[in-house]
């Protein structure tokens, strides 16, 4: 890739919007978003959390479940987009191929 | 920054996006497709509306872990026929992407029927698509700021109210309308009419089309699905070209045209902005816009319909069209297979379900009579959508069965309808007994010195007794 900096090099009758990182930060927050919509969905079925909340925090207010799904949709989606952002910015930022 | 300095295009995951003003279109398809957007946002909006046996019809009760789905009550135990229903799904996509190419994209997608949706409220307040083009070029006015007021005002409160209807659900839609109309909705429960909300305005107010290109999955693998029998929209070269305009009235043969006069509407009414005369193209969602704004002309110029239409790509090079191929067999067997298990597997379902946890605390008790006692957690669900009367029984496999009993005797619970009962029981056992036993029962003996033996549990309905559940559980005695 040879543009790093800004890749928006526009003509001036286009409209501006994202450049080239916006375009990948949204790639990657969708499709972690996506990946952790299925995630929570197939835990979630086999895992009902709030025993595990009640035995962890016995007294005190418990959360509601759908706080704890909530919560476990948002661990989900970090993961997987930490995981996506990590290949995105390697795949972007690999050293260009040696001239022979 | 010259030519010369720019990335090659093929290098460049990122091209400047241009504003795609679709201009109105009228005819067949467009009728069609309204009507998609009619039912579909109609069933959207409506069924958290549905009653069914003084509840929600149509209710995935995330709080209370249960799915109601008209009369039947889906619990997580049931996750198989969720997951089978994707399946089902997902060949169907792909049984209708083979047959009729992105039927789906063009006609029932929510991205294609909520940008429909906004694109009519950018109408009516901004005007058509020249009159739109105009006001966005223009100064900023007292005009320009009153349309662009009412666009956004009409376009949040529709965001909002999809959002809550999303939610509705998820949670009893009655509950959370109240709560909505008294202001005192729970955080969660905001943060999700928020977000689902802004998400809707976000892809139908401005991604649109760009979330088809860029962010769909399915538009990336859909060309896997298709070959050259499948129905694609089509500019039929061989009629229209050469283009050029005309007057009407002009023999097009004499004057060395073609068909097609080069008005551009196909271009103007196209969502995502593309010349389908280019030929077939992955950002095509195949909405059919092109084909009615062609249509329209060529009832105009007198010219026979058609020029840009449904066809395969066979039929454009003068072919044969083969509607029954081996990709579409493939995926129609296993599309009605996968239909007709469901539908067996549904009616098969077994509306009681048993759960047996063993007692934590204790393993067993010795009583005074010699006997060995275990206490057990049982877990009564009754998916049925009456109460049911279940009694509940012992066995073992192994063992002489008459070395087990019950305390109560005979234990039988009343299970409301949808509900989970949680019951203790009590099972005794005889201690083992040298002189009564027969000799050849060696390896009852064995497992009896060993401490563990299986025991099954067993609940029937008491008025319906082909309504049953069994589950395992191990019986634990001290070690002799």
């Amino acid at each position: 890739m040879s543009h790093k900096s800004s890749p928006d090099a526009d003509n001036g009758t286009q409209q501006s919007e994202l450049g080239l990182r916006g375009r990948l930060a949204f790639t990657v927050a969708w499709c972690s978003f996506l990946s952790a919509s299925m995630a929570t969905l197939v835990f979630f079925a086999f895992v009902d959390p709030a025993p595990f909340v009640a035995v962890l925090q016995p007294t005190g207010v418990l959360p509601s479940r759908t706080a704890l799904y909530s919560l476990g949709f948002f661990f989900f989606w970090i993961v997987s987009a930490v995981s996506a952002g990590l290949t995105a910015s390697l795949l972007c930022t690999s050293p260009p191929a040696r001239r022979s | 920054m010259s030519r010369a300095e720019q990335p090659p295009a093929d290098e460049s995951y990122y091209q400047a996006h241009q504003k795609v003003y679709p201009r109105e279109v009228k005819g067949r398809f467009t009728a069609l497709r309204t009507t998609a957007v009619w039912v579909l946002l109609g069933l959207f909006y409506g069924l958290p509306w549905l009653r069914w046996d003084d509840r929600q019809a149509i209710l995935f009760d995330l709080p209370a872990r249960k799915f109601h789905l008209l009369g039947l009550t889906m619990w997580p135990q049931d996750f198989i026929f969720l997951a089978w229903l994707l399946v089902i799904a997902a060949l169907s996509l792909f049984f209708f992407t083979a047959v009729g190419g992105r039927l789906w994209c063009g006609y029932a997608c929510p991205q294609t029927v909520w940008t429909e949706v906004f694109i009519w409220m950018e109408r009516i307040t901004e005007g058509d698509r020249a009159k739109r083009m105009k006001l966005d070029a223009a100064a900023w006015s007292h005009n320009k700021l009153m349309r662009k007021a009412a666009k956004q005002t009409l376009w949040i409160v529709f965001s909002l109210w999809t959002g809550f209807t999303f939610v509705g659900f998820f949670t009893p839609v009655d509950v959370l309308a109240e709560k909505v109309l008294t202001l005192s909705l729970g955080s969660w429960e905001a943060f999700w009419v928020l977000f689902y909300g802004f998400a809707t305005y976000g892809n139908a107010g401005f991604l649109r089309e760009q979330v088809c290109k860029y962010m769909c999955p399915y538009a990336r693998f859909q060309s896997a699905m298709f070959d050259r029998d499948t129905l694609i929209i089509t500019y039929d070269v061989d009629r229209g070209e050469p283009r050029g305009g005309r007057r009407k009235g002009t023999d097009p043969r004499a004057a060395g045209l073609g068909d097609c006069t080069d008005c551009t509407m196909c271009v103007q009414v196209c969502p995502t902005g593309i010349d389908i005369r280019n030929g077939l193209q992955y950002e095509c969602i195949a909405c059919a816009a092109c084909i009615d704004a062609c249509d329209s002309v060529m009832d105009k110029m007198g010219y026979a319909r058609g020029l840009v239409r449904y066809d395969t790509q066979n039929a454009v090079d003068h072919k044969q069209t083969q509607v029954l191929r081996p990709r579409v067999i493939v995926y129609g067997v296993l599309l009605v297979a996968l239909c007709i298990g469901f539908i067996v597997a549904l009616a098969m379902r077994q509306p009681i379900s048993l759960d047996v946890l063993h007692d934590r605390n204790t393993l067993y008790r010795t009583l005074e009579t010699g006997e060995i006692e275990n206490v057990y957690l049982l877990k009564l669900i009754n998916k049925d959508s009456v109460p049911q009367r279940l009694i509940v029984s012992v066995q073992s496999e192994h063992d002489n069965a008459d070395r087990y009993r019950l305390d109560p005797a005979i234990p039988a619970f009343t299970v409301p309808a949808g509900e989970v009962f949680n019951a203790a029981v009590r099972v005794r056992k005889n201690a083992w007994d040298d002189s009564a036993e027969a000799s050849e029962r060696h390896e009852e003996r064995e497992r009896d010195e060993a401490g563990v033996s299986e025991v099954r549990f067993e609940v029937r309905a008491e008025n319906d007794p082909s309504l049953r559940a069994s589950a395992e559980a191990r019986f634990f005695a001290p070690r002799r």
